[in-house]
């Protein structure tokens, strides 16, 4: 009798999972449908931002599978980023900003091979190329007679903008190598530890941009800066400083 | 709903040994307990109880090792399986006993712990780098500054080093104080170690992803553990093209 009563509170159990497992996975792990045409996309985002007033959209620039970045133009001629992915089974937008200045979206934060950095340059700012730079400060700290020394991390990816305002950069494999180690690294070995580490922390990487125009001079970008924003779902969107020439290191003359 | 794939598992080989042999010790100790009996417990009770013994208040101790001294001061486990078994008729009686041991497991824990410390030591030790660096086939560069030239690494050089490399102390202050150029329009200045190692593997066992610099001449090495950090010196550059 009682046998009995737990086999079936154990297949009642069992189904129970089952159908929660399949919930998830028509959830989340269903293949996206097409994605949707502009007339929806536009109108989706101007009732999520009226001030973002889409004009016309100029591409959907496919990230992953279920990514999409969506740069468009305003009525007042801004250009503007929208960042879509398939979620709950549908193309969810995520955040829209009728500003361009490059950001960095992070799909999985725990995963730098899914780091984007992401942009719609205005081209009243005059933009002909970027550099972005990956970095992490020089540091060094001594106590107690130990000196410890964290040499810097200084690494440049130019893009050209070739008759596109906006674009898609994935991390570039060097970046990726070392976010990784240091990712790693980072991760404590032995568990519940009294004692800090006494080194300086390794991870406090950040990612910066400068912009140049055609004759090689720092462009301001006034026009891609200050917009408005709205976020409308589940997103992690770092910002890029904007960085200048006498932050950055070059190699002594020999 | 996100799923973390990049879980880092760093394996660690003592310790889990040394986890395996004290479980194998309490394991023992309740199996004699069980003979002794004359009323035989159910073993999964037993089992249970030995787990809520191991419940308890404790208090840490700073060591002089990377383990701190975890010592438990009160029995909460056996606490909570009184206040469930006085009730019933000769349950505490039977069962306190694997509460106790859970408690007390708590000791044979620690004791394992501190016999691993020399054991870990003497294993992998601190301040050899070929503890950090234990395969190195198939390393390579990569440059983290613009300082850092088109260099390759040589691994035969490497490989007759590593045994030889001779450990120095780390300037970090001074290194952070090099030279210089600052103006408006930019800085100049190389880095110290200009270069990443990738692609080699601590001992095995040690659990330890170290991250591995290169001095710009080729000849030093920077090793960062999370605990430690230390630099040796070869008499060879190496680096492929260096003078």
């Amino acid at each position: 009798m009682l046998n009995k009563r737990w086999v079936s509170i154990g297949l009642v159990g069992v189904v129970i999972v089952l159908a929660a497992a399949a919930w998830f996975y028509w959830f989340d792990f269903s293949k996206p449908a097409s994605f949707p045409a502009n007339e929806q996309l536009m109108e989706k985002m101007n009732k999520v931002l009226p001030t973002a007033a889409v004009k016309s959209i100029q591409e959907h620039v496919q990230v992953d599978e279920r990514h999409v970045f969506v740069p468009f133009v305003s009525e007042e001629g801004r250009y503007g980023v929208s960042y879509w992915e398939w979620k709950k089974n549908k193309w969810k937008l995520l955040y829209i900003n009728n500003a361009g200045e490059p950001r960095l979206w992070k799909i999985n934060s725990n995963d730098p091979s899914t780091f984007y950095i992401v942009w719609n340059s205005h081209p009243g700012d005059k933009v002909s190329y970027m550099k972005f730079y990956f970095i992490r400060d020089r540091g060094s700290q001594g106590h107690d007679g130990i000196e410890t020394y964290n040499p810097k991390i200084q690494l440049e990816k130019k893009v050209t903008l070739m008759n596109k305002s906006y674009g898609v950069l994935s991390m570039p494999a060097d970046w990726l190598a070392i976010m990784k180690s240091l990712q790693q690294a980072g991760n404590p070995n032995i568990s519940d530890r009294l004692i800090d580490s006494v080194l300086p922390n390794n991870n406090n990487f950040y990612f910066g941009f400068i912009s140049f125009d055609q004759s090689n001079q720092e462009a301001g970008i006034m026009n891609s800066v200050n917009g408005s924003s709205f976020t409308n779902g589940d997103i992690n969107l770092d910002y890029i400083s904007i960085l200048n020439k006498s932050k950055i290191e070059e190699p002594l003359e020999q | 709903m996100t799923i973390n794939y990049n879980f880092a598992f760093s394996f660690q080989l003592i310790p889990i040994i040394s986890l395996i042999l004290a479980w194998c010790v309490i394991a023992i100790i309740a199996y004699r307990m069980m003979k002794k009996l004359q009323v035989k417990p159910k073993t999964w009770k037993a089992l249970v109880c030995v787990l809520v013994g191991l419940f308890s208040f404790s208090i840490n101790f700073p060591s002089l090792w990377d383990t701190p001294i975890k010592i438990s001061i009160l029995p909460l486990g056996v606490w909570i399986l009184y206040a469930f078994l006085k009730r019933k008729e000769g349950c505490w009686v039977t069962y306190r006993r694997f509460a106790w041991l859970g408690f007390w497991a708590n000791f044979i824990f620690l004791v394992a712990a501190l016999i691993a410390v020399p054991i870990q030591n003497a294993t992998y030790p601190k301040n050899e780098l070929s503890t950090y660096m234990s395969t190195v086939e198939n390393a390579s560069i990569r440059s983290i500054h613009p300082s850092g030239e088109k260099s390759v690494l040589d691994t035969d050089t490497l490989l007759k080093q590593l045994h030889n490399m001779s450990q120095e102390k780390i300037q970090g202050i001074q290194w952070y104080q090099e030279k210089e150029i600052r103006s408006e329009q930019s800085i100049k200045r190389n880095e110290r170690f200009p270069y990443q190692l990738f692609g080699t593997s601590s001992k095995w066992g040690s659990g330890l992803y170290p991250i591995i610099y290169l001095e710009a001449d080729g000849k030093g090495i920077l090793v960062t553990a999370p605990q430690k950090q230390l630099y040796f010196r070869s008499d060879e550059s190496l680096l492929k093209g260096e003078e």
